[in-house]
């Protein structure tokens, strides 16, 4: 599904030029559940970044189903990660002038679905995240886990074949973190593809697939169930 | 209603009172004054531009030195001895001027008349003075009073022939012909006199739209006064013609031939004194050239000094220039206004740009293209001019309206004002798209990180 070859991303700070991503090369095949391990600093944001389209590559290429998508104009680029990308990030980054029902609407807005269709869609979405009850609470009536379920329920609305999750869990408590785990996983079973970026060695071992960073570079991919080396 | 990322900037313009109050208050503070300010000078070149192409300041105006400085200077201090009298013939000076398209009397009168109500069974005179012919406005042309008893006046009402007005005094002009040519006054019923008329003593009138309608009264068509007299104090005048409507206040007045020896008094030189004689030229480029000739006319005539000739374009255009400059000088200083209030305006939605940050960052992480953010940006600042813009027109039209009355100009259009408005608008839509240039420029990942 994705293929990245030699990515290699560069950051110009004046005088200094600091190497984020040295020439990282990895394969997510569609249905993989893959995380992303490494310290602080070891560039697991900016690959997660350039995996979403967020952020481009100073150098190599980056396929997704086999199409180059680095050189893809601007719009093209929101399209897809529109329709096909959904994002959780630690801190939920729900807006906070929008209800519950309204932030997941949202994508759907950009994809050109009618209101009614929008609506009816967001408002199932949060059951399924069991938040029936929350749908026009704003933000800020909402507990941590409560926001990120939103969130999740936000990635889910145009059906994305790719849930990028940047450490999902680091805002919450334990419990709550082991539901947001849960509901990831019960999606990877529903044939998702989920990307997560993790400190916690823990649930990095839940994930098929272990991509470890250090100074920009992979240091290790490992399939976690069958426990070897890839 | 509004798609999600419209919500947002809306419910953020209405979550921050203050700030988006003070926003859309600097809009309309600097498009209330630029407008207004625009409006000023749109109109001062506007009414000044149709108060000189009126055919009053096409014209010279030549007077005896007396009536023209008569106010000003003590009789003791004159040094020199007026004797000049001007005459109709004296029109003929225009032949000397080609640039003199026509030549008339032009003077003030006034037309004293006899209602249903009128004490008649004294004289005259016990009536207070019964515009005396030395008038310094002209007064009547009429010296020999007509006098008429109550019973005269009875069998005047019977007569189908007379028109009794329910007015005491009417004004307008004794004229010479070509007064009308000038003004493009022409006849709507019966007819203008003519120069044939000046010779003879019928006491002939025309009257003006408005006034003819006020005579004839509500419901009656003015036009059944013509060949009718009007019981004047000064005897019966018949009507001969009603002008059609000219805009102006010659709608309201009268006109009758001016004839030098109206009056019988032969030689009594105050009340010709105020005769001025008016040459209107074809073009007011050649006023100053025409001037020239017809002084030295007027000069082999009469002697040096004698005459003097005033040329009103000449002293409308110092007002002209006067107002032209103050209107700039507002306009300036409004546009600074406005200017400063944009800078202002805009480093404000700077500011709201960085603190929005992240949120566009999440935005295009959802699926907005950089477009897509810059058009939702821009809705706020279409939004902030839309309503400083409607505050502004409020602020606008009293400031203009006070600012206009100020400069004596009497006629103005909104539309002005109108055009000043649009104009401030797009110019803060225009500064509103500088900020909305910087949400293009962020960087989504390096949002996302802040």
């Amino acid at each position: 599904m994705i293929k990245l070859e030699n990515i290699n991303k560069q950051y110009d700070l004046g005088t200094v030029k600091v190497n984020a991503l040295k020439n990282v090369s990895l394969e997510i095949k569609r249905g993989d559940y893959a995380a992303i391990m490494g310290p602080s600093g070891s560039g697991k944001s900016t690959l997660m970044h350039i995996l979403g389209i967020l952020d481009s590559a100073s150098r190599g290429k980056y396929y997704l189903e086999d199409y180059d998508v680095t050189s893809l104009p601007d719009r093209e680029q929101a399209r897809i990660r529109n329709q096909h990308f959904g994002f959780i990030f630690q801190s939920f980054n729900l807006f906070p002038e929008l209800s519950a029902v309204e932030n997941v609407m949202l994508p759907m807005s950009y994809a050109g679905v009618a209101a009614k269709t929008r609506r009816e869609k967001a408002v199932k979405l949060l059951e399924d995240v069991g938040l029936s009850h929350r749908l026009t609470h704003l933000p800020t009536m909402l507990s941590g886990g409560e926001q990120q379920r939103v969130a999740i329920a936000r990635a889910l609305s145009n059906d994305p074949d790719l849930i990028l999750a940047d450490e999902p869990t680091g805002n919450l408590p334990s419990d709550k973190g082991e539901e947001i785990l849960e509901i990831l996983e019960s999606l990877n079973r529903r044939g998702v593809t989920i990307v997560m970026v993790t400190h916690n060695p823990e649930q990095s071992k839940r994930a098929g697939y272990v991509i470890e960073l250090r100074d920009g570079a992979v240091i290790k991919e490992s399939d976690t169930l069958e426990g070897k080396d890839v | 209603m509004f798609k999600e990322p419209y919500k947002i900037i809306l419910r953020r313009f209405r979550d921050r009172p203050l700030e988006s109050g003070l926003l859309v208050l600097a809009v309309a503070l600097g498009i209330g004054a630029f407008s207004a300010g625009f409006s000023l000078l749109m109109n001062t070149v506007s009414y000044s531009r149709n108060l000189m192409s009126s055919p009053e300041y096409k014209e010279l105006i030549f007077s005896t030195r007396s009536n023209s400085e008569e106010m000003e200077t003590p009789v003791r201090e004159k040094l020199v001895q007026e004797t000049a009298v001007l005459k109709v013939s004296d029109l003929e000076a225009a032949k000397m001027a080609p640039g003199v398209q026509w030549a008339f009397v032009q003077n003030r009168a006034h037309l004293r008349l006899i209602t249903r109500d009128s004490q008649i069974s004294s004289p005259p005179e016990a009536m207070g003075p019964p515009a005396p012919p030395e008038s310094a406005e002209g007064g009547t042309s009429k010296n020999n009073f007509f006098t008429i008893s109550d019973d005269e006046r009875a069998a005047a009402e019977k007569d189908e022939s007379v028109v009794i007005a329910e007015l005491d005094e009417i004004s307008g002009y004794e004229v010479t012909p070509q007064f009308f040519n000038a003004w493009g006054i022409t006849a709507a019923d019966g007819s203008l006199f003519t120069d044939t008329d000046l010779n003879s003593t019928a006491n002939i009138i025309v009257l003006g739209s408005k006034l003819a309608s006020l005579i004839a009264g509500e419901g009656n068509n003015p036009s059944i006064l013509l060949g009718k007299k009007l019981l004047t104090r000064e005897g019966y005048q018949t009507i001969i013609g009603i002008t059609n409507p000219v805009s102006s206040s010659y709608d309201s007045e009268y006109f009758a031939p001016y004839r030098d020896q109206s009056g019988g008094v032969s030689g009594f030189r105050r009340r010709f004194m105020d005769t001025q004689l008016r040459f209107a030229v074809y073009n007011p480029s050649d006023l100053d050239q025409t001037a020239e000739l017809l002084k030295n006319w007027f000069a082999a005539q009469f002697g040096e000094d004698q005459i003097t000739v005033s040329n009103p374009r000449a002293e409308a255009m110092q007002l002209v220039k006067r107002n032209g400059g103050i209107g700039i000088l507002i306009l300036f200083l409004s546009a600074a206004g406005f200017f400063i209030a944009l800078v202002n305006v805009s480093n404000i939605l700077i500011s709201r740009v960085l603190r929005m940050k992240k949120g566009v960052g999440i935005l295009m992480a959802v699926g907005a293209a950089k477009k897509d953010i810059m058009n939702l940006f821009l809705l706020e600042t279409v939004l902030i001019a839309l309503l400083g813009g409607a505050a502004g027109t409020a602020l606008a039209l009293p400031l203009s309206n006070y600012m206009r009355e100020a400069a004596g100009i009497t006629t103005a259009s909104w539309l002005f004002t109108a055009v000043g408005v649009v104009l401030s608008g797009i110019v803060t839509v225009l500064f509103g798209i500088i900020p909305s240039r910087h949400y293009m420029k962020i960087d989504p990942a390096e949002a996302m990180r802040s």
